[in-house]
């Protein structure tokens, strides 16, 4: 795929009670350009945050048991982000778990990159990569 | 046996009050012939004269008609013409056979109604403007009995279509038959040139019965409203249409610059259990090929479109000449609901040209559609679920394969909700056109709320997309690295109670 595998968008009334699971997703970005991503899962749940006040808002999203590798971001080789925009202010009570990774450099990319991150920001988001 | 309404034999009932000695004596001997005999079959031949079919006169139709009937036998009618100058209608159990040669003549206003069997060579034997109508469903009714040439070349709108007013089974033996008179109705888009009845079979033998859609059907027409759909009708039930090639000649009847423009195959303006089946499609310069729209006072439901073969259409008619003027098109069109569209090959040949502008497979606007088995080729997008004009739900998108598509499934929701879609199992490989201009990524399946591809607020303002389950679909890309657009596996906007399972994006 010469762009990513998912794009998981929230707006406007939010998605809620979403499985993604079991998928495999392969080979993502071979085309990306500058400022491309080829992500496995990219979110864009941050759009507005004005009125009404549920656009781009989720909850009840659980991803799991996925298999995701050879992502690709800005660069020659493959090995980029897993989840980009993981959005851990804009969904309530997100499941990430039990997800296998293949030459990939981080599980998650952009603002909330880590654990701690997504526990503080959130109390109900879990990540286990 | 008698009734309290007279008497009643075999199959028919004949009234004879009071139930006469004569009467009695005949039925006996009638009973005698059936178990002697065993449906022995009386033939009456009548030789031909000068003299017309009408008054009393004891050897025109009329009167051997009634003569015969009181018993299954077969009126012979020899070589000559046979008018008919009165209304005639021929009983249920006689059998009405032409020899070679012979003809029927029925000026208008008379109409010869024959309700049981026809016998006839396949040849002209239907003259005049009056009417002939079959009313023995199961009578075979062929276009050459109005002179109907299949060659090529003759304009066989006239014989069809007095075949399709005649009777409910229509054949269309091999040939190549010419459609090029176009009948103008109150509403534009009703403009057609065959038009057709509800109870309709109409059948060929495949790929050699072609109905072909004569060349520059509009060019002369100065209305920008101008349709040539080959069939059409309003409010129709219970219509086939099977093994029938619709050439319709794209390359020859180009879009105008400026005008709407809807050389169609078949629109039905409502209607319900339509059946096209084993068709094939060519080379349509139309908005659709096959239109089935809502229409007031009917039912609009129950399409099953299986087995058709569907080849070019929109800015791709066969040919490097191309349909510039034709952006928007979609080789199926269902309104209705309960819609089976399985089975079918819908092939864009030139992808290239094909997916310079939006091509769709399949559009469906109708709940309770399933679309199974299809092969889908060339398109942008494969398939198209879209709520306008009303709230669908439960469609089912199950085991086809689209290749070489910029889009596999796509949504389009305007304003009305969509709920429970299943897309299962289904095989997407992605391309696009060196020559594309419509804007946006290629997507394999993409749940966009609003118009064409992502969120509008003009359009999507009924809500998210309820009970969606995306299950064991295959998507992969031949796109290149330099497309100019990427290709995306899915993009999911907006959805509730959804299930994105077991999918496979490689490659």
């Amino acid at each position: 795929m010469t762009g990513g595998g998912i794009t998981f968008i929230g707006s406007p009334w939010g998605s809620i009670n979403v499985d993604i699971t079991e998928n495999t997703i392969f080979d993502c970005g071979e085309g990306v350009q500058s400022g491309e991503y080829g992500t496995g899962i990219f979110f864009a749940h941050d759009g507005y945050s004005i009125l009404p006040p549920q656009r781009y808002y989720a909850k009840n999203i659980r991803i799991t048991d996925n298999s995701i590798g050879n992502t690709k971001e800005n660069g020659p080789e493959y090995s980029g982000a897993v989840f980009r925009n993981l959005p851990t202010t804009k969904i309530e009570n997100l499941y990430v778990g039990s997800n296998k990774f293949v030459n990939v450099t981080s599980g998650l990319s952009g603002g909330n990159k880590t654990l701690t991150n997504l526990e503080s920001l959130n109390p109900k988001a879990h990540y286990v990569p | 046996m008698t009734t309290d309404k007279g008497l009643a034999f075999g199959r028919e009932q004949f009234l004879f009050t009071p139930l006469s000695r004569k009467v009695r004596g005949i039925l006996l001997i009638k009973i005698a012939v059936l178990i002697l005999g065993f449906f022995s079959v009386l033939i009456f031949s009548l030789s031909a004269t000068s003299e017309p079919l009408q008054g009393s006169k004891p050897n025109d139709l009329q009167s051997v008609s009634s003569k015969a009937s009181r018993d299954r036998q077969t009126l012979v009618l020899s070589s000559r013409n046979w008018t008919i100058t009165t209304d005639l209608e021929v009983p249920e159990y006689i059998t009405l056979k032409l020899e070679e040669g012979a003809c029927l003549t029925i000026p208008a206003p008379h109409r010869l109604t024959i309700n049981g069997k026809f016998l006839a060579p396949i040849a002209r034997i239907c003259f005049g403007d009056g009417a002939i109508v079959f009313n023995n469903t199961s009578q075979t009714v062929y276009p050459q009995w109005w002179g109907a040439k299949g060659d090529g070349y003759t304009d066989d709108t006239y014989a069809i279509q007095k075949a399709i007013d005649a009777g409910a089974n229509i054949y269309v033996p091999e040939g190549v038959y010419i459609l090029g008179k176009i009948t103008t109705k109150t509403y534009y888009l009703e403009n057609c040139i065959l038009t057709l009845h509800s109870n309709l079979s109409i059948a060929g033998s495949g790929e050699q019965s072609i109905l072909k859609l004569a060349n520059h059907m509009l060019d002369n027409r100065n209305d920008n409203q101008s349709n040539a759909h080959m069939m059409g009708g309003g409010n129709l039930s219970d219509v086939s249409i099977r093994k029938i090639k619709f050439d319709m000649n794209g390359s020859n009847n180009l879009t105008p610059a400026g005008k709407i423009r809807n050389a169609m195959a078949l629109r039905i303006a409502g209607g319900e259990n339509v059946n096209i089946e084993h068709c094939l499609f060519y080379n349509c310069a139309g908005h659709n090929v096959l239109a089935l729209g809502v229409g007031p006072n009917a039912k609009n439901r129950g399409a099953r479109i299986i087995g058709n073969i569907f080849k070019n259409g929109g800015r791709y008619v066969g040919t490097p000449k191309e349909d510039i003027n034709n952006p928007d098109f979609s080789f199926v069109y269902v309104e209705w609901e309960h819609a089976v569209i399985q089975d079918n090959t819908i092939e864009q040949e030139d992808i290239n040209i094909a997916l310079h502008n939006y091509t769709r497979g399949v559009e469906i606007h109708g709940s309770h559609a399933k679309l199974l088995n299809n092969k889908i080729i060339g398109c942008d997008p494969a398939v198209y679920i879209a709520t306008a004009p009303a709230p669908i739900e439960n469609v089912e998108v199950r085991n086809n394969s689209m290749h070489n598509c910029a889009r596999g499934i796509s949504f389009f929701l305007t304003k009305t909700p969509l709920k429970n879609v299943i897309i299962s199992s289904n095989v997407i490989l992605l391309n696009q056109s060196t020559l594309r201009t419509t804007a946006g990524e290629c997507v394999g399946i993409q749940v966009a709320n609003g118009a064409q591809r992502t969120f509008s607020s003009a359009y999507a303002n009924a809500g998210p997309i309820i009970g969606l389950k995306i299950t064991n679909n295959d998507i992969a890309s031949n796109l290149r690295r330099n497309d100019k657009y990427r290709g995306i596996g899915m993009v999911i906007h907006s959805v509730h109670d959804t299930e994105i399972t077991q999918n496979r994006i490689v490659g």
